[in-house]
């Protein structure tokens, strides 16, 4: 009787043949020409080995290992923020507080927009001349001003705020589902036991919420691992490749039609993501379990 | 029932088919020509031009225009898959090699207007003794624009000629409280022009250094005269000669920051001040003259293969509606009218019509020891953005020039490998 509740694997045909199409033979095109020396100035194509790959691991000091670097800085410190920022959103505006939609709304509104455009703006904002720096003066903080994009102690730290400021939104809508989850009575009970706040926060709040942070910290990780768009707005892996990342180089690699290494730097990056992001998810949700 | 629903879905099939054939059958009245380009290099008059000759011929030409970032990735990649454009929009000189001409582009030798190129644009269309574009943009150079005013009112009597001058100018600028130079450090490639107008001494003094980069048996690391500029450029950043926070200036804003008055020179084009004057028509083009980068005492002036050219696809299918295109093209009026169009353009590439020959270019020419290809035109494998990305670093992280020069050969050898 239950067997005819289930859909017959036949079902799963279409969607199978499309993501075969769509999904995995392009990336398996994609590592096969990484171990290949294809390039557009040279006609015919050989296989390499493992050329491509020694290169980005042995070019010291060079572009691509320094693009590993900025990487992964960009992810940890972005991974960090965008967290904790979401979720102090997500509390703060979880209940009680009369205008919480309109705050909602504001704050989720910069992951709405194209990442070009927020980047295309935030070059204006950050400019020596820009409206960042004519407040900062405003409030007598000149001697903090900078040229953010361009300097090279604030440069890579200017890419991350504008990325956490634009996630940060997504990263509290998240986190808010999680919290409408929470039982109140939970609460209830612990106000009644004299729990304070911190206590009700952290014996109630946080374990509730670990599916709802495993969620925003992993798909946070993948973001930051495969971020392009932000950085080449803003700065275009300048100046002088301090915020060079491994998808911009990608682009640069593919722009001087040195296809074979563009698609090793695009499979190194594939991995480090799925072994990072599949490492995280075991271990967060590992831990859930054992709660 | 089944019969009547067959019924309907061979109606549908056949009216279907009648409306395929029916467009079919306009298409067939005239060809279509597909062109490729970059779309900072398609102006108002290419497509005025292009509708003449389709009201013209019956022919229709197609458009395929990228943003100006991705041209290059996008013509590439097509190419390299087969599904290139009938014509391709490509910089002439040293980049038509980056493309395998013996494999996606048509030999134009035969062509009628071939015969009416001037030399430069001769030279900067040839490959192999093929000539292999199809070319209306014009010569032109990177030099030092300098505005005349600001040089009388900061007692400059002489025009600088070598580095020592150039700097005491620059002084003397900052004396009476101008920027001397409007650089455009946010803009990688801009950069890179200082370095690739450079390079054209280094051929001047060492014939075959060139064709040595080219065929890998030369390296740019190890040329002292080079590595001196660009150190010599870090020394004109410290002495505060860019101005306040450089880096952050764009191209954009630099015809606008010119015809302020603020800044008295700019590292451009000769046709730059016709730009300068849309804006301020006070600021007429006489207000500016040129002279070759000083920079390690350069006296060259470094000019391009001829700008931009367009190549006819060897996989053309329809290679007579093309050649007819051309032909159109070519024809002095319409040459006329395009070059009346494009004032940032200098000399014709053919002799029918001289173009625009701005005083500019005349004045640095005359002023420059001899002129010769830039990098960008000359050397292969050499990218302005990728260079002016490493020159970011002597600014901002203490490289040196020759780490620059170092930097450029290990960006061009993974383009040699077998």
């Amino acid at each position: 009787m239950y067997k005819k509740k289930y859909y017959g694997s036949k079902f799963v045909i279409p969607a199978f043949i499309l993501y075969t199409v769509l999904y995995i033979i392009p990336t398996l095109a994609g590592m096969i020409i990484s171990f290949t020396n294809w390039n557009i100035t040279k006609d015919g194509i050989s296989f390499i080995g493992l050329e491509n790959y020694i290169n980005i691991f042995q070019s010291k000091g060079g572009p691509y290992l320094s693009s590993i670097v900025h990487t992964f800085e960009f992810t940890i410190v972005t991974v960090i923020f965008k967290t904790l920022l979401g979720l102090g959103l997500a509390l703060l505006l979880n209940k009680g507080l009369k205008s919480r939609y309109v705050f909602r709304t504001i704050f989720f509104l910069p992951y709405a927009l194209a990442p070009l455009i927020i980047g295309i703006t935030f070059v204006s904002v950050l400019k020596p001349a820009g409206p960042f720096n004519a407040i900062l003066t405003l409030f007598g903080l000149d001697s903090l001003a900078h040229s953010w994009l361009t300097e090279a102690s604030t440069a890579l730290g200017s890419t991350m705020a504008v990325e956490i400021w634009r996630m940060a939104g997504w990263n509290m809508m998240i986190l808010l589902a999680g919290l409408q989850m929470i039982p109140e009575e939970y609460y209830e009970a612990a106000s009644i036991d004299g729990a304070s706040k911190w206590m009700q926060f952290w014996k109630i709040t946080l374990p509730f919420l670990r599916p709802s942070l495993t969620t925003v910290i992993v798909l946070n990780t993948i973001h930051g691992l495969r971020v392009f768009d932000i950085i080449y707005a803003l700065t275009g892996g300048g100046p002088g490749g301090l915020t060079e990342v491994i998808n911009t180089q990608v682009f640069k690699e593919f722009g001087l039609g040195r296809y074979g290494m563009a698609n090793a730097l695009n499979v190194v990056i594939f991995v480090i993501t799925v072994a990072i992001a599949l490492g995280m998810q075991r271990a967060l949700r590992g831990k859930e379990r054992n709660e | 029932m089944k019969n009547k629903k067959a019924l309907k879905a061979a109606a549908i099939a056949s009216a279907m088919a009648a409306v395929l054939l029916g467009s079919t059958a306009v298409y067939a009245e005239g060809e279509t020509i597909t062109i490729a380009a970059s779309a900072g290099w398609v102006k108002d008059i290419d497509k005025e031009l292009a509708a003449k000759y389709e009201e013209e011929s019956g022919n229709t030409i197609e458009w395929q225009v990228s943003p100006d970032d991705q041209y290059e990735n996008v013509l590439g990649s097509k190419l390299a898959v087969g599904e290139g454009a009938d014509i391709f929009y490509i910089r002439s000189g040293v980049t038509i090699q980056k493309y395998q001409p013996d494999k996606y582009m048509m030999d134009l030798s035969d062509q009628e207007w071939v015969s009416h190129y001037n030399d430069w644009a001769m030279e900067g269309v040839t490959y192999n003794d093929k000539v292999l574009q199809f070319q209306t943009w014009s010569v032109d150079g990177w030099g030092i624009l300098y505005n005349k005013d600001i040089f009388e009112e900061a007692g400059i009597t002489e025009v600088p000629t070598d580095f020592a001058s150039y700097k005491d100018a620059c002084e003397k600028i900052l004396a009476i409280g101008k920027t001397p130079i409007y650089e455009a450090g946010a803009a990688q490639w801009h950069l890179g022009t200082w370095l690739s107008g450079l390079t054209t001494q280094t051929e001047a003094d060492n014939p075959g250094f060139y064709a040595g980069l080219n065929d890998n048996s030369q390296t740019l690391a190890g040329q002292e005269g080079l590595a001196t500029a660009l150190d010599q450029m870090v020394e004109l950043n410290d002495a505060g000669y860019f101005g306040d926070d450089f880096m952050a200036n764009t191209w954009e804003d630099a015809p606008s920051k010119m015809a302020t008055g603020d800044y008295a020179m700019c590292v451009t084009y000769t046709t730059f001040p016709a730009e300068v004057e849309a804006i301020n028509p006070e600021m007429t083009t006489d207000t500016f003259g040129m002279f070759p980068i000083p920079l390690n005492d350069n006296t060259t002036f470094g000019v391009s293969a001829g700008g931009i050219g367009r190549c006819v696809n060897k996989d053309t299918k329809v290679a007579d509606a093309v050649y007819d295109y051309l032909n159109f093209l070519a024809r002095p009026e319409n040459l006329t009218a395009y070059y009346e169009a494009r004032l940032d353009l200098g000399p014709c590439s053919f002799n029918d019509i001289p173009g625009n020959v701005p005083a500019s270019y005349e004045e640095v020419m005359e002023r420059a020891s001899s002129s010769g290809l830039t990098a960008e035109d000359g050397i292969l494998y050499w990218d302005n953005t990728q260079v002016g990305n490493l020159m970011q670093g002597m600014f901002v992280s203490g490289t040196s020039g020759a780490d620059v020069l170092q930097g450029i050969d290990d960006l061009r050898q993974p383009s040699f490998a077998e």
